[in-house]
């Protein structure tokens, strides 16, 4: 990408921005953080249903938990108040 | 042996040279004193050649030269020498007194010789002097010089160029040459040829000099016009009369005006063939709203329509209802119509060119293109100014003058139409004169079909105000109530205008929210509102009041009594039924102006009182900064260099990107910063906020990234999901990510 307009390196004025991570108006940018928060969500035991992409669910030890993604919107339900701060704490912390 | 010898008498100029000259010349008639010298013929003292009686017997044929004593027997050597000898050449004359030319386009400088002399020849004959002036010859200016158009030979006299150059001439054998004698150096050379000094140069440089004068004189006279530089030239004879003035840029360039126009080659061979057309503007609002005309001009007929509007944007109804009007009455169609550019014609192209009527227009800025129409505007314009002058109406009631004097210019005759009228021109019979009445004039129309009951009065004091476009009648205003009668049956005062002394009476409260502030001015000096009731004798006050009275006929002349069955129209028509039509009809004919009818009821569109338009109110704050487009708006402020500062620091601690050098493999896209204000509910603002976007239109599907997808919950997932947490009675937790899209890893 080429440097932003205003913020040109101005020691290498010719060099180009690779990008390692997602910009607004790419088109892969949803579906990277899409892969990004997935990745997350499956290391903490979620499983992301068939039937809708956007839904994960999280059974552990008796208690439900049902993740929607709506773009970067996320809703959060589950039997269980206590493991829906577990939860809600570290996805904060690493996405917020 | 000198070959020629050319003497002059120019005695009036020069006094020194021409004494000088008289020195060599020896006696004239009446010269007392003894003759010293010797004869140059017989070389005998005491007398010279023309008394030589030896030279008399030898040359009875050649006449002795009158005055002059140094003509010399070698004049007959003149005539062959001058044969042999190129007459562009000028000849070294020590015998000369002048230089002489015989082309006046030797002499720069030069003028008329007014005196009475002559050039002396060496056989004693006289030719006529024309010129005289400055000689330039290579690099000298030589005054003094004679132009003798007759001359074979061109002279320089060695004696004016010793004097004028302060020189000295070295006759020699083969050659001669001039030397300066402050200097010493020798500055021209000649040579000798059949036995006569030639002067070097030749005379075609001083033909340049001669023809670049022409242009500096007319710089040098302040850039004259053509015709007034060529009669200075003709008359002082300055340069060659060759000059013209589209030679020179510099007019060129400060002088460029509208070039004239042309006679109009524009023929029409029956009505309606071609129309012109013109909105005017006025400057006032008129007393029903009005403040534009439409006019139509006729180019066959030179006949006027014209229309009072409220908007400009009207003709493009008003233009459809006239053409189907007067194509219908006179049988033709409206081929071609001429208008300047105005926005009002252009949005009636559509309906032209669906009607097959071509749309000519004026070129910008050339309102003459657009004659006939400008030039109907100013007569009507004047005549309507002179029709409200006259009346002391006031200039808010334009339109009704405007109209008035359309309708008679109409019927006036024109030079164009060799004296015929439009009207006759158009309608084939001569106008009715005898229909016309002074304009604004009093008048009593008979109102009885708009009485209460039968005692109401049957008319009132009212002001002729035109005549009504499509019915045998007269406009009647009745400035107490504002309202306007259209009415066949009137009385006519032709003496009186009584507008100015009726409107006191009028209601002020009627009269008074019409004015415009541009009109507000004339309004007030045409009539005092605050004049008092006494002041006018011919109304009394009762006639203001609610109940009405006869008593208000009792101060008029007897002339004016009320006489419905009387009819002032010709008797072609028929004298009855009375015709009296509501003044209002606003879809019978557009001509129909809005009229006060209604019986002075004011409405506030009327008194111009509108509400302020909402789509006009657009912004709620608009001192509230506006959101930059471009990268460079924003760097002038600093809220918003701040916010680019913060997102890009942002980036950086991301570590979105490593910088690389270029590639010309890799597909390169832009990016650009969007920026946005961010409001707290009640509008103020909450922060600056400025966003690197990535052009990613930029990116081409399968080199740049292989899929696109973007997490959307299905409707029926999450009514699933929420009807579920409702039944179980769970909490439910919403997240929202900030900058969840900075978040991605890339691996394309």
């Amino acid at each position: 990408m080429l440097q932003p307009p205003g913020f040109v390196n101005k020691s290498f004025p010719d060099h180009v921005c690779r990008l390692k991570k997602a910009l607004y108006g790419l088109k892969q940018a949803p579906r990277a953080w899409y892969m990004e928060l997935r990745v997350f969500l499956l290391s903490l035991g979620f499983v992301n249903s068939t039937a809708d992409a956007s839904l994960f669910i999280s059974q552990k030890s008796g208690s439900t938990l049902y993740l929607l993604v709506y773009v970067d919107d996320i809703i959060v339900t589950g039997s269980s108040p206590t493991e829906l701060s577990n939860l809600i704490s570290p996805l904060l912390l690493d996405f917020h | 042996m000198t070959a020629l010898h050319a003497h002059a008498r120019p005695n009036h100029y020069d006094k020194t040279r021409s004494g000088q000259f008289s020195a060599s010349s020896t006696s004239r008639p009446g010269n007392r004193k003894p003759f010293l010298g010797r004869c140059q013929w017989c070389n005998v003292k005491g007398h010279v050649l023309s008394q030589c009686l030896t030279f008399k017997q030898q040359h009875p044929s050649v006449p002795p030269p009158p005055r002059s004593s140094s003509a010399t027997p070698g004049q007959v050597q003149v005539h062959t020498a001058t044969a042999s000898t190129s007459p562009t050449n000028f000849l070294v004359d020590s015998g000369a007194t002048h230089h002489v030319t015989n082309d006046l386009a030797n002499l720069a400088l030069h003028h008329p010789y007014t005196g009475p002399d002559s050039l002396f020849m060496g056989n004693g004959s006289g030719l006529n002097i024309s010129h005289s002036g400055t000689l330039l010859l290579n690099d000298l200016s030589l005054s003094h010089a004679l132009c003798v158009p007759s001359m074979q030979q061109k002279i320089i006299s060695v004696s004016q160029l010793t004097k004028q150059t302060n020189s000295a001439v070295v006759f020699l054998p083969n050659f001669f040459h001039v030397k300066n004698l402050q200097t010493g150096q020798t500055t021209y050379n000649g040579s000798c040829v059949d036995g006569l000094y030639l002067w070097p140069a030749n005379s075609p440089s001083v033909h340049s000099v001669c023809t670049t004068s022409s242009a500096s004189w007319h710089h040098r006279l302040g850039h004259p016009s053509t015709s007034i530089f060529t009669f200075i030239q003709q008359h002082f004879s300055l340069g060659s009369p060759k000059f013209r003035q589209s030679d020179c840029n510099s007019c060129q360039i400060s002088k460029s005006h509208k070039l004239p126009f042309h006679e109009s080659t524009l023929k029409s061979s029956y009505p309606l063939e071609i129309i012109f057309s013109d909105v005017w503007t006025s400057p006032i609002l008129s007393i029903d709203g009005l403040r534009y005309y439409c006019m139509f001009v006729d180019h066959f007929t030179r006949y006027i329509w014209l229309y009072p509007l409220k908007r400009k944007s009207d003709v493009q109804t008003l233009f459809p209802k006239f053409k189907s009007l007067v194509e219908n009455f006179f049988h033709h169609n409206i081929k071609i119509l001429y208008t300047d550019n105005g926005g009002e014609y252009i949005g009636l192209r559509s309906f032209l060119s669906t009607h097959g009527i071509s749309h000519h227009t004026t070129p910008p800025h050339t309102p003459e293109h657009n004659g006939i129409s400008e030039r109907r505007n100013r007569h009507i314009v004047e005549t309507g100014l002179s029709l409200l002058h006259h009346s002391g109406l006031p200039l808010t009631y334009w339109p009704h003058a405007m109209t008035t004097a359309a309708y008679l210019i109409n019927r006036l005759p024109t030079p164009i139409l060799g004296y015929q009228s439009p009207y006759a021109k158009l309608l084939k019979i001569n106008p009715d004169y005898h229909k016309l009445k002074c304009f604004g004039c009093l008048c009593f129309p008979w109102i009885k079909p708009y009485a209460n009951h039968k005692l109401a009065p049957k008319s009132a004091m009212c002001i002729f105000v035109g005549y009504s476009a499509d019915q045998h009648a007269y406009l009647c205003l009745d400035p107490t109530t504002g309202r306007i009668y259209t009415s066949r049956h009137v009385k006519f005062v032709e003496s009186e205008f009584p507008y100015s002394s009726l409107i006191p009476q009028a209601r002020p409260s009627a009269e008074q929210p019409t004015e415009q502030p541009t009109g507000q001015l004339q309004l007030s000096i045409l009539h005092p509102i605050n004049q008092p009731m006494n002041s006018t004798t011919l109304n009394p006050p009762e006639e203001v009041s609610a109940a009405p009275s006869s008593s208000s006929f009792t101060n008029s002349p007897p002339l004016v009594q009320p006489s419905p069955g009387h009819s002032e129209s010709p008797p072609t028509s028929p004298p009855s039924p009375p015709c009296f039509v509501p003044p209002s009809q606003p879809d019978a004919n557009p001509t129909n102006r809005p009229q006060t009818d209604g019986g002075g009821i004011i409405t506030r569109s009327k008194n111009n009182i509108v509400k302020p338009l909402k789509k006009l109110n657009l912004h709620v704050h608009p001192s509230s900064p506006l959101e930059p487009n471009t990268f460079t708006q924003a760097l002038r402020d600093p809220d918003w260099r701040s916010a680019m500062q913060t997102e890009f620091d942002a980036l950086h601690r991301n570590r979105t990107w490593d910088l690389v050098s270029r590639s010309s493999t890799q597909n390169l896209i832009g990016c650009k910063w969007v920026f946005r204000i961010k409001r707290h509910p009640d509008g103020s603002i909450d922060r600056y906020k400025a966003r690197l976007v990535a052009k990613g239109f930029h990116q081409r599907p399968g080199w740049d990234y292989t899929e696109t997808f973007s997490s959307v919950v299905k409707p029926v997932t999450i009514r699933t999901v929420l009807t579920l947490a409702v039944h179980q009675g769970w909490s439910i937790r919403q997240l929202d990510v900030n900058n969840a899209f900075l978040q991605g890893t890339l691996k394309e």
